[in-house]
Order: C-alpha cells, then structure tokens, then sequence
C-alpha cells in the first residue's frame, strides 16, 4: 500500500495531540519530541484504525522513521 | 471531576479518549502490573483527593491470574472500605483463567462468580463501590475488535482504537450518571406511546397494547414503566386528547399500567409546556427533574424549546431504538432507599393533604388536624443513604448545598466530630420517611450548625423550627452553646433563607 506523507500528517497530529505538527520523509523518532514511547503507542493505534492494517509486533518495533514506516506500509 | 484510574494494562490513550469527552474531568492514571497487590499495600490517604477511582483489572488481556477471584474481590472490598471515593470497579476480572491445577482444565472452566454470591452481596452492601460493565463493551464489539494483542505485548496496552473510544464513552457515560442529580417524574404521552394508534383515529378498541407484534413494544415499554415506578419515580400522563377517551382505554383494556398509576393526568388539548409546567408546580418539584416522551417530534420540539431543563427522548416504535431508550441512565438509580419505593404513596398522602388544606378554614386548624408526628434520631447510621441523598436532592431548603457521601458522614460521627440528626415525619395521611437533616460540628463547647436541611415535601407545616428547637435544646443539656450557622445563598435556597433569617442565636 502506497501512503502519501500527506495523508499520514493528520495521522500524526492525531497521535501526537499538536495541531501545528509537520513532518517531512527525513522525519524520524529524534527529530519528533512527541514522538517518545507513549507517542509511538498512539501512533500505531491511528494508523492502524485509519489505514485498516496490522502491524506485527517485530514490525512495530522497527519503526524509527517516517521513511520506515512508508517502507512497511508500501511492503502490505 | 477528579477521577484516577488503577489499571492492570497501560490506560493513558483511554483517558486521552475520555478528555475529549469529558473536558473538564481531571485525570490521572497509573499502571501496575500486579494492582491487587498494590491495592493490599496501599492506604486510602493516596488518592483521598479523587472523588471516583476507577479499578481496571484486565484479565481479559492477561489470562493468567495470580490470584483467584475470591481474593481479587477480597481486596477490592477492602480498599473500598478503607476509601472515601466512590470506588468504580470494571468487571473484567470476573472471567479471568486462573493457573491453578484445576482451573485451567478445558471442561473445569467455570464462571467463578456464580460462587462468590455472598461476598458479592458484601461488596454491594458498601455504598462508595459500584461495577462498570466492562464485559458488555467485549460482547458487543467482539475480542477481535477490541484487542491488538502486539500492543499490549509491547506496551502493555491492548486496545485498538474502536475499543479505546467505545470504552471511553461508556465510562464517561457512566461518570456522569454519578455525577448528575437523578430524575423523579416520568412524563408520557399516550397515542404511540403507551399503546399503538390514535384514539381518535382507530377508536377505543382499535388502539394495540397486547402481547402480538403490532403491540407488544407498548406492552413492554408499560410494563417498564410499572418497574419504574415502583423504583420511585413518579409516572405523569400529558396527552393531547379527550380526558373521557384516554379514561375509557385504561377502563376497557387490559394492559400493564393502571389509571390510578399515574399520579397526575394532563389530558386536554393545550401546549405541552404549559401542562409539564403544572405538572411540576404540583409536584413541587423542578423541571429539571422530570423526563417527557413522546412520539411526536413537533411536540418534542416544542418541549424542548420552551423547557429546555426538561429531558425530552423520543418513543420510537423501531424495535431497537425503543431497546436503546429503556437503557438511558435517566430511567437509572444510583441507590434505592426505602423513600424512592414509597414515592408514589408519598406524593399521593400529599395530593389528599392539599385537598384537607383547602377544606380548612385556617393554615392553624389545618396543620392542627394533621397530627403530625416527629420522630428525631442522632448519629443513626441506618439513615446515612438516605441523607447523603438528601444533600444531593434537596434545593429549597437548604441551608448551603455542600453534598456527603455516606463514607463522609459515616466518618464524621466515627471521628466523633459532631452530631447527625436525622428527622423522621409523619401524619395521619400517612409516613413522609426521612424527611430532614441537621449537622452540627463541635469546637469546644460550641457548636457551629454545619448543615441544615429539609425535603420540600414537608414544608409549611412549622415542622422545621420544631426540629431546629429541639436540637438546640438537646445541645444545651449537654452545656453546648450554638456559635455560628453555617448559610451560602444558591440560586434556590430562599425558603430556607427565610428561616435563617429568624434565626437569634
């Protein structure tokens, strides 16, 4: 499945709880300060009910950066 | 609102989903993996300041269960015994797997809560505990839906987000019931919603309650309202038709509901709003007190433009809709004295009181032919549910609106900080119940009436300056001298401002 960085950014608002949010393919889990263990619960819980995927717990856990993430969604 | 949330699983994107909610609500969670053992370790003192704690043992995610129910149970009961919060227990624990030798069998499974029946009723009997419905939140999405087993195996948080928001507005739900006042008065209509059809259209005999399918949903939404009332509330009819018409169908058919359930009947062609306003003003009650319903949306509208305190839910004869209106928390109870099940008889001795009074020549004969009884306890604790209700329901004659709890008063008296007396009424016409409260707090040998109170029912009969005399003579037998009453004017207190006016100290 191909996901624009555009369709993920709201996604990220979401999980992150700030408005004013913006991420770019370079983007990853230093570079976010929302992004913490916490942030990256509720991301998976966003992105799972949004995009209607699963995400396998090895999966989960090699999320570092956006362009990771573009990588594991492009691979469902 | 303060609430914290004990949880077994990781429960800060449930209370993220409950702000949303409920905004204004301050919440606090905190994870541990073996909460029961925490509950056992810890002292009420940690959360004193949290009006409602939330207990969420998720046995559902986490099979396995160091302990058997029994002694999960214990322990609530223990911490809730110990706490001055009202004490919200999920009950997700109910089904958890046990590791012991036989429990884990397949085929030696079995529903541990069927044996637990007396500690049950002991944890019931506490009156700061109640269960949330955890399980039925399961049930209704379905384990596939509401787990994400990788989460929790990484985060210790299993829930999707489906489950996350449904969760989240069940237990807001459920908050909010504790917090708001309860309703007292069911208003009905009566064409498609007490039974099915029109009066003036189908005739007498053509209007359907009975147990077919064209009638059935009205057999059983009166056999609701019967329950209904004998829990308390108080059952009004605001129809617009012939009073004469409306008087034959409960004459001529058999159906659950009599004509002499309802209490008051506002059968006439006027404004609805102006007959819930009179049913009100009799009743001596607030508008916001009572709910209406009614098939009709213009009626609807029309309620709820002009009164909109009034609850207004629509009678909708789809089947699950009409399954989804009996489960609304307005039709719930928190707790069930025994005033909430004589209220019917209650208000019924006050409708032949007002007929008397009307009948005597003076408010002096009057109140002298009632003879009118008063029977005053102090630190009685069989009436605790009862006041802590009183504090929540009564407006008018109060003297400053501050609400206990039964833990708050029971741990008053235990700490021997002053006394509780508790005002029982009644006359010939019949038993009012507890009907008044006074608090009084010592410092020395003064005393400073903390509360006063009284149940509008008994008002205007001079019953209160009796108790107020008494308890300030029972005070002086013991040399204690009254120092200061404790009045904050609220928007509804001038009855009892004008008493605290006459008050000389």
């Amino acid at each position: 499945m191909k996901v624009e960085i555009s369709e993920l950014l709201p996604l990220f608002r979401n999980a992150f709880n700030n408005q004013d949010l913006s991420i770019t393919e370079k983007s990853d889990r230093h570079s976010i300060a929302e992004w913490d263990s916490m942030g990256h619960l509720n991301l998976i819980v966003e992105l799972e009910d949004n995009l209607n995927v699963s995400f396998t717990k090895d999966e989960i856990e090699s999320i570092r950066s956006i362009k990771e993430l573009m990588e594991i969604l492009e691979s469902k | 609102m303060k609430v914290k949330i004990l949880s077994n699983v990781v429960c800060d994107p449930l209370s993220a989903e409950l702000k949303k909610i409920i905004p204004f609500a301050k919440l606090s969670t905190e994870y541990h993996e073996d909460l029961i053992v925490k509950l056992n370790s810890s002292t009420s003192l940690h959360f004193a300041d949290s009006e409602y704690i939330f207990i969420h043992c998720d046995y559902y995610f986490h099979r396995v269960v160091p302990l058997m129910n029994r002694e999960v149970l214990e322990s609530i009961y223990s911490f809730a015994s110990k706490s001055k919060s009202l004490i919200i227990v999920s009950n997700s624990f109910i089904n958890g797997y046990s590791d012991g030798p036989v429990w884990g069998s397949p085929g030696k499974h079995l529903n541990v809560l069927f044996f637990e029946n007396d500690l049950i009723r002991k944890i019931l009997s506490l009156n700061n505990i109640v269960f949330f419905d955890y399980q039925s939140i399961i049930f209704e999405i379905g384990f596939k839906n509401a787990f994400n087993y990788n989460l929790g195996h990484l985060y210790q948080m299993p829930y999707t987000k489906k489950m996350l928001v449904l969760f989240a507005e069940r237990l807001a739900n459920f908050l909010l019931f504790y917090k708001t006042p309860e309703k007292k008065v069911i208003v009905v209509d009566c064409d498609n919603t007490l039974w099915g059809g029109v009066i003036g259209e189908d005739g007498i005999d053509g209007v359907k309650c009975n147990t077919n399918s064209d009638g059935i949903l009205y057999h059983q939404f009166q056999k609701f309202l019967r329950i209904k009332k004998e829990e308390g509330f108080l059952l009004c009819i605001c129809s617009k038709n012939n009073f004469n018409d409306v008087y034959e169908v409960f004459n001529k058919k058999e159906m659950p509901l009599r004509w002499e359930d309802f209490i008051i009947k506002k059968i006439n062609w006027r404004d609805k709003h102006v007959n819930i306003t009179e049913i009100a003003n009799e009743l001596n009650l607030g508008l916001e007190s009572l709910v209406f319903i009614d098939d009709n949306d213009f009626e609807l509208n029309a309620v709820m433009q002009m009164l909109n305190v009034v609850k207004s839910l629509k009678f909708d004869s789809d089947y699950s809709s009409f399954l989804t209106l009996m489960e609304n928390n307005v039709f719930k109870r928190k707790l069930l004295t025994t005033e909430d099940l004589q209220k019917t008889k209650q208000y019924e001795d006050e409708l032949l009181r007002k007929e008397e009074m009307s009948n005597s020549s003076s408010i002096d004969e009057y109140i002298a032919n009632l003879n009118i009884k008063l029977d005053i306890r102090k630190n009685d604790i069989n009436d605790f549910v009862r006041l802590s209700q009183m504090t929540e329901k009564t407006n008018q004659f109060n003297f400053n609106k501050k609400v206990y709890s039964v833990n708050e008063l029971s741990s008053f008296v235990r700490d021997c900080k002053g006394y509780i007396y508790s005002l029982k009424v009644s006359d010939k016409h019949g038993d009012y119940g507890t009907v008044g409260l006074i608090i009084t707090e010592f410092s020395g040998d003064d005393v400073v009436i903390e509360n006063f109170l009284m149940s509008c029912r008994v008002l205007g009969r001079r019953i209160e300056s009796s108790f107020f005399s008494f308890v300030i003579d029972d005070l002086s037998k013991e040399n204690k001298r009254i120092k200061d009453v404790r009045f904050i004017k609220t928007p509804k207190n001038n009855p009892a401002e004008e008493f605290f006016k006459t008050i000389k100290l």
